[in-house]
C-alpha cells in the first residue's frame, strides 16, 4: 500500500532554517514586518496615540524568526524609511537592532516570555537599552531634538539645569518605556494570532488585554518620571 | 480615516533630465551628500548643498511635492535650534545673550544648531529629489548590478509595495470597526487595527512563499528584470563628477578639522533671541496643533 505525500511536509533537501520555516517564507515575512514597522507609526498617529509603535514588526520577527532576522528587519526598516523620507533615520537602525536582539534572545534564550511579568520586564529592558543607544544618536545627529512633544520635556529638564545628554535620556526613557511595553504586548497579541506552524517552537505566554497593561505602563512611566525629575533637580542644584 | 495621504513621498512620474539620470549616479550623489554633510561643519557648504538640491526640483518638476515632503523638517528643525540655544552642544563656558522666563539663552550653540539643521536639510532634500525622480524597480535593478544580493532587493522592493497596501487595509478595517460601533481612536483601537492587518498579510505571504518556491527563488543562475536600466556616458560623467567633487570636499573638510567657520561668523544677541522665539513658537505651534487634532472628534 502506498501513502499519499503530505503537502506541507518539507521535501528532502528543501531549504529550511533552524525554526523549520522555509527560507522563501522568511524572505516574504520580513518585508511584512518591515512594512508594519513603517506603517505602525502612521497607524499610531491616525489613532491619535502618544506613542510611536514603530518597532512592532521588529519584535514579531525577532521572537518568531530569531534575533538576527529581527535585526535585519530593523536595518531594512530604517533603510526603507530612508528611501521614503531621506537618510536622516538611518542612524536609528542601531536602536532597532538592539531592540531586536534583546526581544529575540530574551524570549528564545533567556525565557523571558514565559509569564506576563517576565515579558513585561523584557519590554522594560528593551526600552532602557533602546534609550541608551538612541540618546547619543539624538544628541549627535539632531542636537537633542526629535521633533515631537518629548522635546518640550527635554527643554524642561534643560531649564532646571540638567545637561543636554541627561535631558534627552530623561525624556526619551519616558516615551520609550510607554512605546516598547505597549508595542511588545501588541506584538504578543499578533504572535498569538499567527498560524501555529510559525509559532510552534516558541515558549511564550498567551496575550493579555491591553487595559491592564496600560495601567501598569502608566505606573512605570509615572515612577520613572518622578525619578528623572528628582535627578534633574539635583543636577541643576549642583551645577 | 484618511490613511492614503500619510506617506506623501513617492516617485513623481516625469521625463525630465533628472528623471533620466541613471539611479546609480543619483545614489553616488546622495551617498556623497551624506558623507560631506557629516564631515563638515561649514555652514556655507551645507546650505549651498541644500540650495543646489532645491534648484534641481524645478528642473525635475517636483517643486511642490518636494516642499511638501520637506515639511517634516519643521518640528525637528525648530526644536533643534531652540534646544541648541538653551543648551549648546559645545564645551563650556557659554556666553549668555538673554533670558526668557527661567531660560537662559546662549549664543554659542546657534552656529552648531545651524550646522545640524544644514546637515539634515541638505541630505534630506537631495534624497527626496532622488526618490521622487527614480522608479523603485530601476533602483533595485541598478543595485543588483552592483552585486547587492537579489534577496535583499526583493525584500526592500516588496516592503515598498506593501506600505500602501497596509495603509489602505488599515483604513478599510478601521472603517469596518467603526461601523460596528467600535472606537476609531485611542488605545482600545490598537489591537482591532493592528492584528487583522498583520495576520491577513501573513496569510497572503504564505501563498506568495509557495509561489516563490515553485518558481525556483533562491536557485543559482542569472537573474533578469522586466525593467532594463542602461548607463549612458552622461550618467558616468555625472556619477564621477559627483564622487570626485563631494569626495574631494569631504577630504578637504576632514583635513581642515571639520572646516568650522564659527569664529568668522558673529551672531548678534538680538538675532539669537529672535531665532529662539521663532523656533520655540513654531515648535510649540506644531505640538499644540497635534494636540488639537488629537482632541478633535
Amino acid at each position: 500500500m502506498t501513502t499519499a505525500p503530505v503537502a506541507s511536509a518539507p521535501k528532502k533537501g528543501s531549504r529550511l532554517n533552524r525554526n523549520n520555516i522555509p527560507t522563501t517564507l522568511i524572505v516574504t515575512l520580513i518585508p511584512v514586518c518591515v512594512a508594519l514597522n513603517i506603517v505602525g507609526g502612521y497607524i499610531a498617529s491616525a489613532l491619535r496615540l502618544p506613542v510611536y509603535l514603530d518597532m512592532i514588526g521588529t519584535a514579531i520577527s525577532a521572537i518568531v524568526l530569531g534575533p538576527w532576522w529581527g535585526a535585519l528587519v530593523g536595518v531594512l526598516t530604517n533603510g526603507g524609511s530612508a528611501l521614503i523620507s531621506g537618510p536622516v533615520s538611518l542612524p536609528f537602525a542601531l536602536v532597532n537592532i538592539v531592540g531586536a536582539l534583546i526581544w529575540g534572545y530574551g524570549v528564545r534564550s533567556w525565557k523571558l516570555g514565559r509569564t506576563i511579568p517576565r515579558f513585561f520586564l523584557l519590554n522594560v529592558i528593551v526600552a532602557v537599552a533602546c534609550t541608551i543607544v538612541a540618546a547619543p544618536i539624538i544628541v549627535l545627529v539632531f542636537g537633542g531634538a526629535t521633533g515631537n512633544g518629548a522635546d518640550a520635556l527635554t527643554g524642561t529638564f534643560l531649564a532646571v539645569g540638567q545637561n543636554l545628554v541627561g535631558s534627552v535620556f530623561s525624556s526619551n526613557i519616558l516615551t520609550s518605556l510607554a512605546d516598547k511595553i505597549i508595542g511588545g504586548f501588541v506584538a504578543l497579541a499578533i504572535i498569538e494570532a499567527l498560524p501555529k506552524s510559525l509559532t510552534a517552537d516558541i515558549d511564550i505566554v498567551k496575550a493579555t488585554p491591553l487595559k491592564g497593561i496600560l495601567l501598569a505602563v502608566a505606573g512605570v512611566v509615572v515612577g520613572v518620571l518622578i525619578i528623572v525629575v528628582f535627578l534633574a533637580i539635583n543636577a541643576g542644584a549642583s551645577a | 480615516m484618511s490613511m492614503q495621504a500619510a506617506l506623501p513621498v513617492a516617485m513623481i512620474p516625469g521625463n525630465s533630465i533628472i528623471h533620466r539620470i541613471n539611479p546609480i549616479a543619483k545614489l553616488v550623489w546622495v551617498v556623497g551628500y551624506v558623507v560631506l554633510a557629516f564631515s563638515t561643519q561649514n555652514i556655507v557648504v551645507l546650505y549651498s548643498m541644500a540650495l543646489f538640491a532645491l534648484l534641481l526640483a524645478p528642473i525635475a518638476g517636483i517643486t511642490k511635492p518636494l516642499l511638501k515632503g520637506a515639511l517634516i523638517l519643521v518640528p525637528v528643525g525648530s526644536s533643534l535650534l531652540a534646544l541648541q540655544i538653551i543648551a549648546p552642544a559645545v564645551e563650556r563656558p557659554w556666553t549668555p545673550v538673554g533670558e526668557i522666563g527661567p531660560l537662559t539663552l546662549y549664543g554659542d550653540g546657534i552656529y552648531y544648531g545651524f550646522v545640524l539643521l544644514g546637515r539634515i536639510v541638505a541630505s534630506l532634500l537631495l534624497a527626496l529629489v532622488m526618490v521622487m525622480t527614480t522608479h523603485p524597480s530601476d533602483l533595485f535593478t541598478s543595485l543588483s548590478k552592483l552585486k547587492v544580493p537579489y534577496t535583499l532587493n526583493f525584500m526592500l522592493a516588496m516592503t515598498l509595495q506593501l506600505i500602501p497596501v497596509f495603509q489602505r487595509e488599515v483604513g478599510i478595517i478601521m472603517s469596518a470597526q467603526k461601523s460596528r460601533g467600535m472606537k476609531g481612536k485611542g488605545f482600545s483601537a490598537v489591537l482591532p487595527s493592528f492584528v487583522p492587518v498583520f495576520v491577513g498579510a501573513i496569510e497572503r505571504v504564505q501563498q506568495l512563499s509557495i509561489s516563490l518556491e515553485s518558481r525556483g527563488f533562491g536557485s543559482n543562475g542569472i537573474k533578469t528584470s522586466y525593467r532594463q536600466v542602461r548607463g549612458r556616458p552622461s550618467d558616468w560623467v555625472i556619477g564621477i563628477v559627483g564622487a570626485l567633487a563631494l569626495g574631494g570636499l569631504s577630504a578637504y573638510s576632514i583635513w581642515r578639522g571639520t572646516w568650522n567657520i564659527s569664529s568668522d561668523i558673529v551672531f548678534s544677541p538680538l538675532f539669537v533671541v529672535v531665532t529662539f522665539v521663532i523656533s520655540a513658537t513654531l515648535f510649540f505651534g506644531v505640538v499644540l496643533f497635534a494636540v488639537f487634532l488629537s482632541l478633535k472628534k
